[in-house]
């Protein structure tokens, strides 16, 4: 009457545990790779055009105080080092104005949902083999 | 040659090593004794 | 109880079987724990000062400080009721089901080992550092990654008291290297090495980085839940889980506060932001070749503590799936000589190096997949604390520790993950949706190919009563 499962097969296990593994870096660097291209891209497409000289930034130009000047140079930054990591911003009201917003409400509260509902269908019949399927669902106490 | 560039060589040597021995430990391992036995743990048993 | 010999096991005898060794106490239960996570406090949360600056990063500190007390109670109570090497796995397995237990193996298998190559990173990125110092800027990273992961893989293979024992040794020293490195700045002299007043800004971007900020904040404590991991291999689980989780999360709330005072009125915000070993360089700021080398030690001991767990927590996750075929069965064999799951650890190992060395530029990317995973499994830590008291009220079943408060701590923690998946959100949304298309894409896998091969009725374990209402 238990459900008897099928006997998985040496070349299966591979296949499956290889599958996860392509699922894995398939979902998670294709984005990432994707991106990447697109950022040299863009970066490539105005400095053909135009070569301005770059001006050696200076801590003034980068807003920062004595103190916060003596700190970068203690930890030996340039203000040329250390402008990009000041000038590297976040732009968090483009992420709110941005419709991903919704699609990623939408698809982390489905994902939830269906997760929850087929684990409680396939956990009824886990229950039922375990505990014998007499009818008298819910009177197990 | 550099010192840093001796130790590069060493760690590459030795994680080669190391993976080697786990990988001939395992084939080993699942030549000498039975697959049943091998699986034969239960969950939360005491 | 089963204390078979490997000499017995070789004939095969059907009635004999192996499990995994029962030797810890709650001194590896506290290693495992705080050791996977005090790397946390030498890199990651600084991450957070890049959205909400100094003042974002203590907010964090303290709004995930909260969640995770949450969590901390939650899995007690669960945890000290089912003990299994699956942790909250076989928990999710015996309360909510099958798909949502594939879930959380994968949250647990995902999170620990990309936390493993983000500390490989770490300790590449530490001899750099060092290796420049002494005159050979050019190092290259990879042999030293590669060594990292294969050294920790190699004594977890060879037995989890040894690993775990050293794990309790080198962890003791990190957290030490950070109270020496707290009095050696004279905290209670501000302005004499300390900057804070003339070093902090108001929140960069607003409040919403600080909302932001609370993303990164989850370093300070993210793998605390892992003690759970261990619960088949302690002597006594009801006991030493709690206590070992308890007291690791106290000492995990000192050194996150430790840190954030000491390194935010040394560095600027921007620099901190961004900094893959910030308490080495709070230690170079504050001059000391001795507390340098002293930090230098702390952070790598941090890192390879961490690597350490993760590679134990994850092989027991990935063992138990396979032990219940919700991966291929191979992985659910036990080594009859050193009583670990070895196909498992052999098996992510390789995820590990290849992560660690195709991200090793983008550390805070890395980080964010761990978190992520972290996050899923918090979120249905809060539906499984529900279902648990509803299934098997109170009084039911003996439980070893019964948390105060339900519903609440329940409430409270799926509200705080909320936020902090909208703070993923900001800055990482692409992150956030690529990992979801993942588990998604592995559910389905499940649901639709996977679970065939899974017995039903046996997955269920524990020897409670019938579910109420099924």
């Amino acid at each position: 009457m238990a459900y008897q499962p099928p006997k998985q097969g040496g070349a299966g296990q591979i296949v499956d545990s290889l599958l996860i593994l392509v699922l894995l870096f398939l979902c998670l660097l294709l984005p990432f790779e994707l991106k990447k291209k697109f950022a040299e891209e863009a970066a490539a497409a105005p400095a053909a055009g135009e070569q301005a000289p770059v001006k050696e930034p200076t801590w003034t130009d980068l807003g920062q105080n004595a103190t916060q000047v003596q700190q970068w140079e203690k930890l030996g930054k340039t203000p040329a080092d250390a402008k990009g990591l000041i000038e590297t911003e976040f732009d968090f009201d483009k992420d709110l104005r941005s419709g991903w917003l919704w699609i990623t409400i939408a698809v982390i509260v489905g994902y939830f949902f269906l997760l929850l509902r087929i684990s409680d269908r396939e956990y009824r019949e886990v229950i039922a083999e375990r505990f014998g399927n007499d009818g008298r669902s819910g009177d197990g106490r | 040659m550099n010192i840093w560039v001796l130790v590069s060589y060493g760690a590459w040597a030795v994680s080669i090593l190391l993976f080697g021995w786990m990988i001939l430990d395992a084939l080993a391992v699942g030549k000498q004794y039975k697959e049943d036995f091998l699986m034969s743990s239960r969950e939360g048993e005491e | 109880m089963t204390t078979t010999t490997t000499t017995e096991g070789k004939a095969g005898g059907g009635a004999q079987h192996i499990s995994l060794r029962k030797v810890l106490g709650p001194v590896h239960v506290w290693a495992l724990g705080v050791g996977i996570v005090l790397v946390g406090e030498f890199t990651g949360w600084n991450f957070s000062l890049a959205k909400g600056g100094a003042w974002g990063a203590l907010i964090a500190c303290w709004y995930i400080g909260l969640l995770y007390t949450c969590v901390a109670m939650i899995d007690s109570e669960v945890t000290s009721t089912v003990a299994a090497a699956g942790g909250q796995y076989t928990q999710a397995k015996h309360i909510i089901g099958p798909l949502m237990a594939f879930n959380v193996g994968l949250y647990l298998v995902m999170a620990y080992t990309m936390l493993e190559a983000s500390n490989a990173i770490v300790v590449g990125d530490l001899l750099k550092s060092f290796a420049g110092e002494t005159g050979y800027p050019d190092l290259d990273v990879k042999p030293f990654i590669v060594l990292t992961i294969a050294v920790l893989a190699w004594l977890n293979y060879r037995g989890v008291y040894a690993t775990l024992t050293v794990n309790f040794v080198i962890t003791a020293i990190a957290f030490a290297s950070i109270i020496v490195l707290f009095f050696s700045v004279s905290p209670a002299s501000p302005g004499k090495v300390l900057l804070h007043r003339e070093l902090f800004t108001d929140l960069p971007y607003g409040w919403i980085g600080a909302i932001g900020a609370l993303q990164f904040g989850m370093w300070y404590y993210l793998g605390i839940e892992g003690t759970c991991q261990a619960a088949e291999e302690v002597r006594s689980a009801g006991r030493s889980i709690p206590l070992g989780t308890m007291s690791g999360m106290i000492t995990l709330l000192v050194a996150a506060s430790l840190t954030w005072y000491v390194a935010s009125g040394l560095m600027p915000w921007q620099y901190l932001g961004q900094a893959y070993t910030p308490l080495y360089d709070a230690a170079k700021l504050t001059g000391g070749g001795a507390l340098q080398a002293i930090m230098f030690i702390g952070t790598l001991f941090a890192a390879l503590a961490s690597a350490n767990g993760c590679i134990n927590d994850a092989s027991r996750s990935w063992f138990s799936m396979g032990r219940d075929r919700y991966m291929p069965e191979w992985f659910g064999a036990v080594h009859p000589r050193y009583r670990t799951p070895y196909r498992a650890i052999l098996f992510l190992i390789p995820i590990a190096v290849v992560f660690a060395l195709l991200f090793y530029t983008r550390l805070d990317l890395v980080i964010g997949f761990s978190i992520l995973s972290g996050l899923l499994g918090y979120t249905f830590m809060s539906f499984n604390m529900m279902r648990f008291r509803k299934l098997w009220p109170l009084g039911s079943i003996h439980r070893g520790y019964v948390h105060p408060f339900h519903p609440w701590t329940a409430i409270i923690l799926l509200l705080l993950c909320t936020t902090v998946y909208f703070a993923t959100y900001l800055g990482y949304s692409d992150m956030l949706l690529s990992i979801m298309a993942f588990y998604i894409a592995a559910s389905v896998w499940f649901a639709f190919h996977r679970y065939k091969y899974v017995k039903r009725g046996d997955q269920f374990t524990m020897p409670w009563p019938r579910p109420k209402g099924y």
